[in-house]
């Protein structure tokens, strides 16, 4: 069996890297899709026993479209892996905001990260650093030396390895963000006009934004900089709006409106998925407007996003389609996922944007935007939510 | 596409009144969009200066209009609103079901069948009951009257205004309030919340109908969570405070109140069934399972008196298995009598998610079963041999819990003891009594039969208080030293004292002591 999973990986791997930056050979990526189905199906039992459940197996699922995905809260509670137990040579785990006693567990075989790792060096080289323009790179995030069940930490010390210039390092030491270091790194880089990269959490940026603007700080970094920010706020900062990170980046640290990414990454997927921000104006993001949608991410050639409506699961239908425009919440296929199921429902809500509405069909118009998290029904009024009660126990 | 409602209600004197101020009272708007549908209500904010305006207005209002008034005929208006409210022709009943079932997401079957129940507990009869349940008798709040327990006379004083933070999780229920203030004859000044908007505003136009005087005695505002001025203007103009609201809700206003400030809390609470073996036995199984099965169904699992979780006991003729079959076969006829709630995706996700929890712990040989859970989610039974309880996600799902006996259940429940309040129980009288006592002094403050679980009455202490005696201040007049009152026959007693004079409080002004 580890021979199919290696030959698996390798036909993946071999997809990624063969990769123009448009979604094309759709065939190609069906066909893969369908056979780590098949692999899956054999190998992971709770997986097949949900297909079993929702009346899908390999007779009957014949497009990516079809094939069901893993309810992402599962993740929480089972080991989900497609091989042995002692092939699991590194293992995820989420931050766990919803549910702070479960967290996500995602195991990798070594031949996995590996995989992984392409996937994260692609994804960056065709959004973060087109045609190998390298910078330095300063990350506002605990390196994973910190934080080793971190996916984020993990891929930003990915990035800094393939992509970074000397002197990148992470700026989050044991005592958290460490603001005068990373005001010197701003200060040193603008004047030496050096580019830089700042990637990390979207609350250690705004920590870093708020600072700045306590002491009155604005930098105009050099042409080339650029701010990837991922794992949104989960409470420990307050939240801003998309638009509003964007114009705050271009505020305090010169950054134009097209270099402010945000990266959507679970720990349940190996790959993560980036704004597409050709749209977005060069310079002054102060007309909102011409921001909209601020988010529009499109997923790699060998991911596919799906927004589906879990209220309507009648027919035997696993993940029916969102109707366009109308809020659903995402479904992701990432062929990065060997070991694990690749096809996940997630707790996230998003639109299709225009141009993606055909859903099933990826095209690299299609993007879409994600609206915030299915947090499900508080439970109103004066009923005990007995989640929060144990929540805070 | 719809017009704008409104969600508050000023006494037109008021607003009046309120118009010179700068920003005074300036209005919120809120859309609520459900399934392609909207609607936009209006809220009506009142800044703090204009807050303590009205309380100041509603003072005087009380003293004008609630003092003259005897108790009866405030209950008989009362009244009249609940008959105008059960009439199902009544054209701001058809209103209000269509559009809390649109912000709410509750069925309009539903919002209809809470209205009935709400409206029947709000009559008369149900009225003056309560009041003699916690007050002996309603007659208090008129005057002086004769009170043989003191050889003497009493009289119940209501606090001037009442203020409220106004529930939402039953729909068209939170006029509970208003009439629990006017009952005892104060004003009412309150904070009507955002999760159901509609029902307020439209029972104020009701009294208006009726008494436009007992009308202008009530005022509905509005503010964001993150008004804290308003919040503290709020807080600093009333004499009592009624609030609904989430543990931390409720926690933060008791830090934030004026510490002399006395206060009722509505916070989080959480019901339960319990079967007793006894009653698991093949002929009466249906009649119960339809019962707990309507205790389970009804407000789709959103209010406090809903159970969480029904215990069941082993041992009895029929296992638990069994009676959760049964109760999934009512279920599934009480969805369709009373249609369960529109999920919006987000919600929609979240029973999705936790289902499949449940199949995929089935699937792996948890002590799970999942007896019924239709693709439209309108509701789940399960099983499950539970070592903790677990979230209820509402939304009508019954959880069933075998247990060995009492005292599984027991341990279950401990974690949760200061939030008990209503407790359902089945089976042989002696033991129901045996437990009965346990539960009570474990804090349940309500044991109904199942079925009646979301119906309580107006008698019932509500979480544990008199809640209208809680709000009176008695003033007592003694008329014979303590040694003395023991010795005389004191029903005699009170029948000799001429009262007529402490009868209405414009003549007690002139009552001179010792003449």
């Amino acid at each position: 069996m580890i021979s199919e999973l290696r030959l698996l990986t390798e036909k993946v791997a071999d997809f990624i890297t063969g990769q123009p930056a448009s979604g094309a050979s759709e065939g190609r990526f069906e066909s893969l899709a369908l056979e780590v189905f098949d692999f899956q199906y054999r190998n992971i039992d709770l997986y097949r026993e949900h297909c079993r459940r929702v009346n899908r197996g390999p007779s009957n699922v014949r497009r990516w479209g079809d094939i069901p995905a893993m309810p992402a809260l599962l993740f929480k509670h089972f080991f989900l892996y497609a091989g042995q137990l002692n092939d699991v040579a590194k293992t995820f785990c989420s931050s766990g905001t919803s549910a702070p006693r479960r967290y996500s567990q995602a195991h990798f075989s070594t031949p996995g990260m590996r995989l992984m790792d392409l996937s994260i060096e692609a994804n960056a080289a065709q959004r973060l650093f087109p045609e190998d323009k390298l910078t330095r790179i300063l990350v506002l995030a605990p390196g994973p030396a910190q934080a080793p069940a971190s996916i984020m930490s993990y891929g930003m010390a990915r990035i800094i390895k393939r992509f970074g210039v000397e002197r990148s390092r992470f700026l989050v030491g044991a005592n958290g963000l460490n603001l005068e270091e990373v005001i010197s790194e701003l200060r040193e880089c603008q004047n030496a006009e050096t580019p830089v990269s700042l990637l990390g959490s979207s609350f250690g940026f705004v920590h870093l934004f708020d600072a700045l603007a306590e002491r009155e700080l604005t930098f105009s970094l050099s042409q080339g900089s650029q701010l990837m920010h991922a794992g949104g706020y989960k409470g420990r900062s307050r939240e801003i709006s998309p638009n509003d990170f964007i114009a705050m980046a271009h505020s305090r640290l010169g950054i134009p409106p097209r270099r402010v990414i945000n990266l959507l990454g679970m720990t349940e997927l190996a790959s993560q998925i980036y704004d597409c921000t050709s749209d977005r104006p060069d310079s002054d993001p102060s007309r909102s407007d011409s921001l909209r949608p601020a988010r529009r991410k499109i997923p790699p050639a060998w991911m596919r996003t799906r927004v589906v409506d879990p209220r309507a699961l009648l027919n035997g239908e696993p993940a029916p389609a969102a109707r366009p425009g109308q809020p659903g919440v995402l479904w992701h296929l990432d062929l990065a996922n060997v070991e694990r199921p690749m096809a996940v429902q997630t707790e996230d809500l998003g639109v299709l944007l225009p141009g993606g509405e055909k859903g099933a069909e990826h095209s690299a118009e299609a993007g879409f935007e994600i609206l915030g998290r299915a947090e499900g029904a508080e439970m109103r009024g004066c009923s005990l939510s007995l989640e929060e009660f144990f929540k805070t126990r | 596409m719809r017009s704008q409602v409104e969600a508050c209600w000023l006494p037109e004197a008021l607003e009046q009144k309120l118009r010179p101020l700068i920003r005074g009272c300036t209005p919120i708007i809120k859309r609520y969009e459900r399934d392609g549908d909207y609607m936009d209500v209006v809220f009506r904010r009142l800044s703090p200066e204009a807050l303590a305006y009205a309380a100041s207005f509603l003072r005087d209002q009380r003293n004008r209009v609630l003092r003259e008034k005897s108790v009866y005929e405030i209950a008989r208006a009362l009244n009249l609103a609940a008959e105008k409210w059960l009439d199902p022709m009544y054209p701001p009943r058809r209103r209000a079901i269509e559009h809390i079932s649109l912000i709410t997401g509750f069925s309009t079957e539903m919002v209809a069948h809470s209205i009935d129940l709400e409206q029947r507990s709000s009559r008369y009869e149900h009225l003056v009951q309560a009041l003699v349940n916690e007050l002996g008798s309603p007659d208090y709040l008129d005057g002086f009257q004769p009170n043989a327990n003191l050889c003497g006379m009493s009289q119940a004083i209501g606090p001037d205004l009442v203020g409220a933070i106004f529930s939402s999780n039953i729909p068209a229920l939170p006029h509970l309030e208003i009439m629990r203030a006017l009952l005892v004859k104060s004003s009412c000044l309150g904070r009507v919340s955002a999760g159901e908007p509609i029902f307020l505003r439209l029972y104020a136009e009701t009294l208006h109908e009726i008494d436009p005087d007992l009308a202008s005695c009530i005022v509905v505002t509005y503010w964001n969570h993150e008004e804290l001025d308003c919040e503290k203007a709020f807080l600093e103009s009333i004499d009592y405070l009624v609030a609904y609201g989430s543990e931390a809700q409720t926690e933060r206003l008791a830090s934030v109140k004026p510490p002399e400030l006395r206060a009722s809390w509505h916070g989080h609470k959480v019901g339960f069934t319990y079967i007793l073996r006894e009653a698991l036995e093949e002929e009466r199984v249906g009649e119960l399972a339809q019962r707990v099965a309507y205790d389970f169904s009804i407000f789709d699992g959103y209010a406090c008196l809903c159970p969480q979780v029904c215990f069941v006991e082993t041992g009895g003729k029929l296992s638990p298995q069994a009676f959760a079959e049964e109760c999934a076969r009512w279920m599934s006829d009480w969805a369709v009598a009373l249609p369960p709630r529109r999920l919006s995706v987000s919600e929609a996700s979240r029973k999705y998610q936790l289902r499949e929890l449940y199949f995929a712990r089935e699937s792996m040989n948890d002590p799970v079963s999942v007896i019924a859970a239709p693709d439209d989610f309108s509701f789940t039974v399960i099983i499950e041999e539970a070592n903790r309880l677990d979230s209820s996600p509402g939304d009508r799902f019954l959880k069933i819990v075998p247990v060995n006996g009492v005292a599984d259940a027991e341990r279950l429940l401990r974690p949760l003891r200061p939030y008990l309040q209503c407790a359902a129980l089945a089976g042989d009288a002696y033991r129901i009594s045996s437990l009965s006592h346990t539960l009570a002094s474990s804090g349940v403050t309500r044991i109904v039969p199942p079925g009646l679980m979301g119906t309580p009455s107006m008698m019932w202490h509500h979480d544990g208080m008199a809640c209208l005696g809680k709000m009176i201040k008695w003033c007592d007049y003694e008329l014979l030293p303590p040694e003395k009152a023991l010795k005389v026959d004191a029903q005699q007693y009170v029948k000799t004292i001429d009262f007529a004079g402490f009868l209405k409080e414009k003549e007690r002004k002139t009552y001179a002591l010792g003449q």
